[in-house]
């Protein structure tokens, strides 16, 4: 496990100030600062809801891809995390009174869906090592803010805990998400599949998730 | 040892097994009977089929535009000269294209072909060259093994003898050995293994797509 270890130092060290920005990103300040309001909140529920449904097919398809341990067993708690956002998105949905037709109906910003449509590259031609280090780089940094949206949502906005669930799950660590993550970048090194390969993943992945911040915010300033 | 000939070597009595089936040894001596080369026929250009896909996905996770450009060429051959020869040829066994676009496919063809679009879609780039090599490489390797003992009278059988031992085929193959080799330098033993048994499975399922136009394999139900 030393590669993965200095691996992974490696990629934080490269990652360290696009995560600052993801972290520092202005639209958690604006919303700290109520300057948007519940009907801008919108965008954020129908902007994930495409992207939760089309994470979920690519996380599907990885782990038909990896029918064996050790990537069965990561995909298998990536998909059940999915399954358990769609729901927990749907009550957020309800709490901000949007429909199931109004989030299906909806048009996407492009620059907040590339996450999604790289997510599903990755899936098609990715290895699961490549997507193990992507997840392991961008959901720290993706919780963090679904944990300051949750606390900021609760206390300025009036939002109570079971319209927060989704926040609450994506703020939550994973038993052994990141030990079950390592075993698969590991096993991927060793069947061949260059460390190169896993950062620039890493590094796509990651900048994805600073431009859904940033349409997210150009949309709901407007 | 170039790691083509690691592979050939490792899977020497499979690759035996199929040389030494009777529907080749017919095939080389001429006496195969024809409705089983009829048979073959029908089932290999459905098989051909999702042999394109195959070669489609190849194209697809190739790593640089020469590979892409080399299965997309394949894709071309196999689509428009090799669907078409066999068109060609059942005709003149009175197999109309319309038949032989409505042939289902025996149990065997469609598992082989169902294991080809299955690495396809699950593996790398790697994987798709060990799934596919046997299935050039093997009819390269008949049809110059069957050449050398002497052409057969029956035209067809010597068609197909002469298609698969000429130089044409046997450079394509060289090519994609070439590729393979090229691209496992420095790979690590974990990953040969498996390109070793991806390799295998398919070499198996050569074999088997013998044994299915020899008994001209039926579904049970």
């Amino acid at each position: 496990m030393e590669r993965v270890d200095s691996l992974l130092r490696e990629m934080k060290d490269l990652l360290g100030p696009l995560e600052e920005k993801i972290l520092r990103h202005p639209y958690l300040a604006d919303l700290e600062g109520k300057k948007i309001g519940r009907e801008k909140l919108r965008y954020f529920v129908k902007e994930q809801h495409h992207i939760i449904t089309s994470d979920l097919r690519s996380v599907g398809l990885l782990l038909s891809r990896h029918g064996l341990p050790p990537g069965r067993e990561f995909f298998w708690i990536v998909l059940q995390g999915e399954v358990e956002a769609l729901n927990a998105l749907g009550r957020f949905a309800s709490a901000l009174e949007v429909s199931g037709e109004e989030m299906e109906g909806y048009e996407p910003l492009p620059e907040a869906q590339a996450y999604k449509a790289y997510m599903a590259w990755l899936s098609l031609y990715g290895s699961g090592a490549e997507v193990a280090g992507a997840f392991l780089a961008n959901f720290p940094a993706w919780g963090a803010n679904c944990g300051r949206m949750s606390k900021t949502l609760k206390e300025g906005y009036g939002f109570t805990g079971g319209d927060l669930s989704f926040f609450e799950l994506f703020s939550t660590p994973v038993a052994d998400f990141e030990e079950k993550a390592r075993l698969v970048i590991d096993d991927g090194i060793c069947h061949g599949v260059e460390p190169k390969a896993i950062k620039e993943a890493s590094r796509m992945l990651q900048g994805y998730e600073l431009m859904f911040w940033d349409a997210l915010q150009r949309i709901s300033s407007v | 040892m170039k790691f083509t000939d690691t592979l050939r070597k490792k899977a020497h009595a499979i690759w035996e097994a199929n040389f030494d089936h009777p529907f080749v040894q017919g095939i080389g001596d001429g006496s195969l009977d024809e409705e089983k080369f009829k048979f073959y026929l029908a089932q290999d250009y459905v098989y051909l089929k999702d042999f394109c896909r195959f070669l489609a996905i190849a194209a697809a996770k190739s790593h640089d535009l020469g590979s892409m450009g080399r299965f997309s060429g394949l894709l071309g051959l196999t689509l428009k000269v090799e669907m078409d020869l066999h068109r060609s040829i059942c005709g003149d066994f009175g197999i109309s294209a319309e038949e032989l676009e409505k042939t289902e496919p025996a149990p065997y063809c469609l598992a082989y072909s169902s294991y080809l679009l299955r690495i396809a879609y699950e593996g790398d780039f790697l994987d798709l060259l060990a799934a596919f090599l046997p299935c050039e490489w093997g009819y390269v390797e008949i049809g110059a093994r069957l050449q050398a003992r002497g052409i057969p009278e029956h035209p067809h059988y010597a068609k197909w003898i002469e298609t698969y031992a000429s130089a044409e085929f046997r450079e394509l193959t060289e090519r994609t050995k070439d590729l393979l080799n090229e691209l496992t330098r420095g790979a690590p033993k974990e990953k040969l293994d498996r390109l070793q048994e991806i390799f295998n499975f398919s070499s198996r399922w050569e074999r088997l797509f013998w044994e299915m136009a020899w008994n001209r394999q039926r579904w049970i139900a």
